[in-house]
């Protein structure tokens, strides 16, 4: 009788101190919450169908900012940081959103009033309380789907429909997904999908110097106590015999 | 002759009589009622010896009665040849062109040939393989024949790039220099002419999948088992959303590899981005020019080239191509090898229980001969016995086992307690 009661409670207690160590708050996040000169944001994109080829990487970081905007260098990243566009005059427009307190009203974007985007900001396209995985953090996400009809001025192109499922970090306001459907309604060569994810960041991230979401205290003394119960079920069953 | 004799006489002669059959289901040549005509091949070639002919040769006529495949020396034509043999082509007689990694380099001949295949002189099937074109033709020229494949293989990049610089201006209201920059950027990377060589899984379009009628899926051709692909030349999309489909794509890009055209107009087309072109040569970055060497050892290649070829036939009915299981050139036991080895496990059975019961009663003639010894009849004489009685069992001698003393020393056993 004894020697079950040891058992199980050996069991219950592995079983508790697994859970909790599993449960435990993630250690080794680090976050800021602004962004502001030095910050680094580098993006994969990924082009599928009539886009396969449109795939290289964005690599931006803030060389300037003021109240309601953020500056910077853009490089490709898979061809030696080619430098891309310069000054501090280019406006990370969308990339980096500032000083955003309600996700609820319009976002100030280059200083302007209109655009498809900011005519679909209500509550039937935003979702100003979602959450997503960047680098291995979970963060809360503010995101607006919209679908608009492009057309190109070159012979033979027509109108196309993009379905546009754009999404913010609710925290920094900088961009962590950018996905485009496009479809043809008659020319599979102009169909296809392209989307920009925010890859590495300096804001966020996972420390390096502890091991993440494992407390090493709870891991001790989850191990102390299953090779505790061990020796006293196994003296048990000696004693038994 | 003893009865020992004929018997083993008689096994020896039913071994080889099994592996004779064996043996002729194997080397059994194709079937001489396959119900074909051939089909005549046009063959522009990079070489004389590369994977597409070995394949096609398979299926030839000459190798079997009945083969799929109608060609000769004079329609292959390699770049040492074109231009004795060209002008000797009879264009009325061909039913499918096979273009392997070579193309006419004049475009006057070229002209010639798409016009058979675009439905202006005729509507001759046409295979294409992807390869290092640039070896042996001028951009010009692939540009030019590129009017005729399924295939958008060059970008439209100005349309592409105004789509995405507009969206993204609807977007910011207006500014699209930005994404301007970054779209301009990468569309200038991009090549006309574009092979890439990433690593990439194989997969059937899903739609076609579903579709009963739909002739390149299982169980003809096993998709999933194909190995992955490397070589090719970049494609975007099938050109024509009512006559050309993807049939294999990569599941994670949709990137086309096997395009298809079924036109009533302009005849039909499958179009294979990655080829089986192997030139010892290096094309860039000296990266050696062997593309995809695992995909012409596939099992399924083979047949895959003769499924392509029959169903590019006009003059075929496609329900009338063989099945993978069908055609006698597929790496699988057919119907004959089935039957042989299935009469030779079965002869295997028979042969065996026959060996077990005759091993059984020799094992029991000599027991009873044994016993009729030691009973004092004559060796082979039978044993007198009541009518009814059953088979007696010679006794077994008596043996008295010897009671010996043990022997006397230190007990070296365990002591109880």
């Amino acid at each position: 009788m004894l020697r079950k009661i040891g058992k199980w409670v050996t069991i219950t207690l592995f079983v508790s101190l697994a859970l909790a160590a599993v449960a435990a708050p993630a250690r080794g996040i680090f976050s800021n919450s602004q962004v502001k000169v030095g910050t680094e944001l580098k993006y994969g994109v990924v082009g599928t169908e009539c886009y396969v080829s449109w795939n290289f990487g964005i690599f931006m970081n803030v060389t300037y900012t003021n109240e309601t905007h953020a500056f910077g260098n853009i490089t490709d990243t898979s061809n030696d940081h080619v430098l891309l566009q310069n000054g501090a005059n280019i406006s990370l427009s969308i990339f980096v959103i500032r000083n955003v307190t309600d996700w609820n009203s319009r976002p100030n974007i280059n200083n302007i009033s209109t655009s498809q985007m900011l005519e679909n900001w209500d509550t039937t396209h935003v979702n100003p309380a979602d959450t997503g995985v960047y680098e291995d953090v979970t963060r809360n996400t503010v995101s607006i789907n919209f679908t608009i009809q492009t057309t190109a001025p070159q012979p033979g192109a027509g109108v196309v429909s993009q379905n546009l499922k754009i999404t913010w970090d609710n925290d920094t306001g900088v961009l962590v997904e950018y996905d485009l459907v496009q479809t043809h309604p008659s020319d599979q060569q102009f169909s296809g999908t392209w989307s920009i994810t925010l890859a590495e960041t300096t804001l966020w991230g996972i420390s390096a110097d502890v091991i993440p979401s494992y407390p090493l205290e709870i891991l001790l003394l989850a191990v102390a106590t299953g090779i505790c119960g061990m020796l006293v079920s196994k003296k048990l069953r000696r004693s038994a015999n | 002759m003893s009865h020992q004799q004929r018997w083993s006489k008689a096994i020896v002669a039913g071994i080889i009589a099994m592996f004779a059959l064996q043996t002729i289901s194997i080397i059994k040549p194709a079937s001489a009622t396959r119900p074909t005509t051939p089909t005549n091949l046009l063959i522009f070639s990079w070489g004389t010896t590369t994977p597409v002919l070995t394949s096609l040769g398979l299926d030839k006529v000459g190798n079997g009665e009945g083969a799929a495949f109608n060609y000769t020396v004079d329609t292959i034509i390699t770049n040492d040849t074109i231009a004795a043999k060209f002008p000797l082509i009879a264009w009325e007689t061909i039913d499918v062109v096979v273009v392997d990694c070579f193309l006419p380099k004049e475009s006057a001949e070229l002209e010639i040939l798409m016009s058979y295949l675009n439905g202006t002189a005729g509507k001759k099937g046409l295979l294409f393989f992807g390869g290092n074109y640039s070896h042996f033709v001028s951009d010009a020229i692939i540009t030019q024949f590129s009017e005729v494949l399924p295939a958008d293989f060059v970008a439209n990049r100005d349309i592409k790039n105004t789509y995405l610089n507009s969206s993204w201006a609807n977007i910011t209201g207006g500014d699209p220099l930005l994404m301007g920059v970054y779209t301009n950027y990468s569309a200038g990377l991009i090549k006309e002419y574009n092979i890439v060589d990433n690593q990439v899984e194989v997969s059937i379009n899903p739609v076609l999948d579903t579709d009963p009628n739909f002739l390149f899926k299982v169980p003809r051709i096993a998709w999933g088992s194909c190995p992955l692909l490397k070589e090719r030349i970049q494609t975007y999309s099938p050109r024509n959303s009512s006559t050309d489909k993807t049939v294999v794509e990569v599941p994670s890009t949709k990137e086309p590899l096997i395009i298809m055209r079924d036109s009533s107009y302009k005849g039909r087309i499958m179009f294979i981005s990655p080829g089986t072109f192997i030139q010892n040569k290096t094309w860039d970055q000296n990266k050696l020019d062997e593309w995809n060497k695992a995909f012409a050892l596939w099992p399924y290649f083979n047949y895959m080239m003769y499924l392509m070829a029959r169903w590019l036939d006009l003059s075929v009915d496609p329900t009338t191509i063989e099945s993978y299981a069908e055609w006698p050139y597929s790496p699988i036991p057919h119907f004959w090898d089935a039957v042989g080895w299935m009469v030779f496990v079965g002869s295997l059975w028979v042969f065996n229980f026959v060996l077990f019961f005759k091993l059984g009663r020799a094992s029991r003639k000599r027991t009873a001969a044994a016993a009729a010894k030691a009973a004092g009849r004559p060796e082979g004489a039978p044993e007198i016995k009541p009518e009814g009685a059953e088979p007696t069992i010679p006794p077994k001698p008596d043996v008295k086992v010897e009671e010996k003393p043990l022997p006397e020393g230190p007990d070296k056993g365990p002591t109880p307690g």
